[in-house]
């Protein structure tokens, strides 16, 4: 894959560039702010970038805004935020714009070489990669007249889970249980948060109304 | 008897008698000044400044009179010193003339001279008076040459009598009536002098409000420190640990391909766990710090962040616009403050936080569900949120009866 990292800290960047490299991708370009990551992708040709959330000039916000300008101009492209705290208003304000090829994780979640990677791979892929303190950090708050509160603590383990990206089988391996009370759960969520559309859309619409709970 | 008396009676206030007299020797050139600065002050229509070198000299001499103040009577005299700064004459004049506290000093130097004539005619006759008396009452009563007319003449009405009790009358004026009188007149100097010296305002208020900048600066100084720590210690020590944690993760991933079931793979895996502990440490430091969310989306969301971050059921309503940064930091550190004391006192309590803002305070309440019982202890947790709202004027109550519910409400002055 060809890839873009936008990081400021330089030592970081190297490592990340290294981690990368080692797996066998192409660093396309390694930048120090949102403006420079969004330069580097308009020649084309970029699979995915990683994004930190806290870049100059304002080390505030800075990356995710240039997420969400790269989900709206380059939507083939695959985007991974990272950032040093989570912040699930962050997380909401990435995945507005659906949860196709885009992931948020905890900064340390990179030193996992091997996790990190994979939530590359299925974020450059189209799919989703949230990290599990996001996922605790939204399922934890309760809000009134939420279609969440009618599910089940096991539904919400469960949706958990589809809101990390994983699929059935995926979900299966994580929590441990059978292949059918999956797919029961599944139906079940679906059922009690009114989702009436297909397939895969479903799961979608299912993670959206889970994040856009607000 | 008279000793007993004479031990709890003040010695002569001679300090202040020399202070009272001192006034005259004061008041002259102070008037003679004055009536040159108002005289040359309508000429400057035609000489730029001309007043203003005789206003420089009525400002050094009344320069030197909380020197007299403090030496004679042991109280500071505050002065407000008017405003002479420019770059010419013209400028300078201009300068004092804008400036309020002016007319205090001019009147100062106006009844400095009267009211010391007064004051002194007063304490002449309380004093010089009574001494003549007796001076020569006693004399009389010495050599026997009394006059040969009056109250005092021997042989009329009342002798001796009459003159014994003029003399006790002058005695017990000079010892008694003059101290108190001397000290009732130096009072009300100092309190007159320090109102026309002191500028437009009561010294007191003009104080506090000098106390209340400083410490909204020292607030403010804080802030920015803690911004900084943040900032400091995010793109230092943090960033650099977790480089280091994957350059451990690389090694590790090379390790589990060439050597899965060594030693070096245990040792590799355990460094990035103490070093990924460490980057956690430093986050919740920080975190409590300043988070950079609560610049840049506001306290709803960084809120949120801490209530979800600490496993709360929790509901979140900020309708509060966004406010000065020193009042959402300290909104911040004193309401995730309480949400961590939830956390550890009821864990499984549904807590609701409430943030409203008029035009000139925010309100903010953290209500829990769970035993209640909480209270506000030195060195306690809600005591440091109390001390730190403080600084912004703020308060903090406290109602949390066995049972619950515990209710925690604070408030702090905003600019709208």
């Amino acid at each position: 894959m060809r890839i873009v990292i936008a990081e400021d800290s330089g030592l970081l960047r190297a490592a990340l560039a290294g981690l990368l490299i080692d797996a066998g991708h192409e660093v396309a370009a390694a930048v120090g702010d949102g403006e420079q990551l969004l330069r580097a992708l308009a020649p084309g040709g970029v699979d995915a970038c990683v994004v930190d959330v806290r870049m100059p000039p304002t080390f505030t916000d800075e990356g995710l805004r240039a997420a969400v300008a790269i989900r709206a101009s380059w939507p083939a492209v695959g985007v991974l935020v990272l950032s040093q705290y989570v912040e699930e208003r962050y997380a909401i304000e990435l995945l507005a714009g659906g949860t196709r090829g885009v992931g948020y994780l905890l900064k340390d979640k990179v030193t996992d070489a091997e996790e990190f990677l994979e939530a590359l791979a299925r974020v450059a892929d189209g799919g989703t990669a949230l990290d599990p303190d996001v996922i605790a950090q939204l399922l934890a708050r309760t809000r009134h007249h939420s279609p969440l509160e009618r599910l089940s603590p096991r539904e919400r383990d469960v949706l958990a889970e589809i809101a990390q990206g994983l699929t059935n089988a995926g979900i299966v391996k994580a929590l441990k249980v059978s292949e059918g009370a999956i797919e029961k759960h599944v139906t079940s969520i679906f059922t009690k948060l009114d989702l009436n559309a297909e397939g895969g859309h479903r799961r979608v619409q299912a993670v959206l109304a889970y994040l856009g709970q607000r | 008897m008279v000793r007993a008396r004479g031990d709890r009676m003040a010695p002569f206030p001679w300090r202040e008698t020399a202070f009272l007299a001192s006034g005259l020797v004061v008041g002259v050139p102070l008037l003679v000044v004055c009536a040159l600065v108002i005289a040359l002050s309508a000429l400057t229509i035609i000489v730029p400044g001309a007043a203003i070198g005789s206003l420089g000299m009525l400002v050094r001499l009344i320069g030197a009179e909380p020197a007299r103040f403090s030496t004679l009577i042991g109280r500071p005299l505050v002065l407000r010193r008017p405003e002479l700064s420019g770059s010419d004459a013209r400028s300078r004049w201009r300068a004092a003339l804008a400036d309020q506290g002016l007319r205090g000093w001019i009147g100062y130097a106006l009844v400095r001279l009267p009211l010391s004539l007064v004051q002194d005619a007063i304490l002449a006759a309380v004093t010089i008076w009574p001494l003549l008396m007796i001076v020569s009452l006693a004399r009389g009563l010495v050599t026997g040459a009394f006059p040969a007319a009056g109250p005092f003449a021997p042989g009329s009405a009342g002798w001796p009598w009459v003159a014994l009790a003029a003399l006790a009358g002058a005695i017990a004026v000079i010892t008694l009536l003059a101290p108190m009188l001397i000290r009732v007149l130096v009072a009300a100097d100092a309190r007159l002098s320090q109102r026309l010296l002191g500028g437009s305002h009561d010294l007191s208020e003009r104080r506090v409000a000098e106390l209340v900048e400083a410490r909204s600066r020292v607030v403010s100084a804080a802030d920015a420190e803690r911004t900084r720590i943040e900032r400091d210690l995010h793109d230092g020590a943090q960033q650099r640990l977790i480089a280091l944690g994957v350059s451990l993760g690389r090694a590790e991933s090379r390790l589990l391909r060439s050597d899965p079931d060594g030693d070096a793979l245990k040792l590799v895996r355990s460094a990035k766990a103490e070093t990924m502990g460490v980057v956690a440490d430093i986050r919740a430091l920080t975190r409590g710090l300043r988070p950079p969310i609560l610049e840049s989306r506001g306290l709803d969301a960084a809120l949120s962040a801490v209530a979800s971050g600490l496993a709360l059921r929790s509901s979140i309503q900020v309708t509060a616009r966004r406010l000065e940064p020193p009042v959402e930091a300290v909104l911040y550190f004193a309401l995730s403050e309480c949400l961590t004391n939830v956390a550890k006192h009821a864990p499984g309590a549904h807590v609701e936080v409430m943030v409203r803002a008029t035009d000139t305070v925010v309100r903010a309440e953290v209500r829990d569900d769970g035993p209640g019982g909480a209270e506000l202890s030195a060195g306690g947790g809600l005591s440091g949120i109390a001390d730190r709202l403080a600084g912004l004027d703020g308060r903090l109550w406290l109602t949390s009866p066995p049972g619950g519910p515990t209710v925690v409400s604070l408030e702090v002055p905003c600019a709208s």
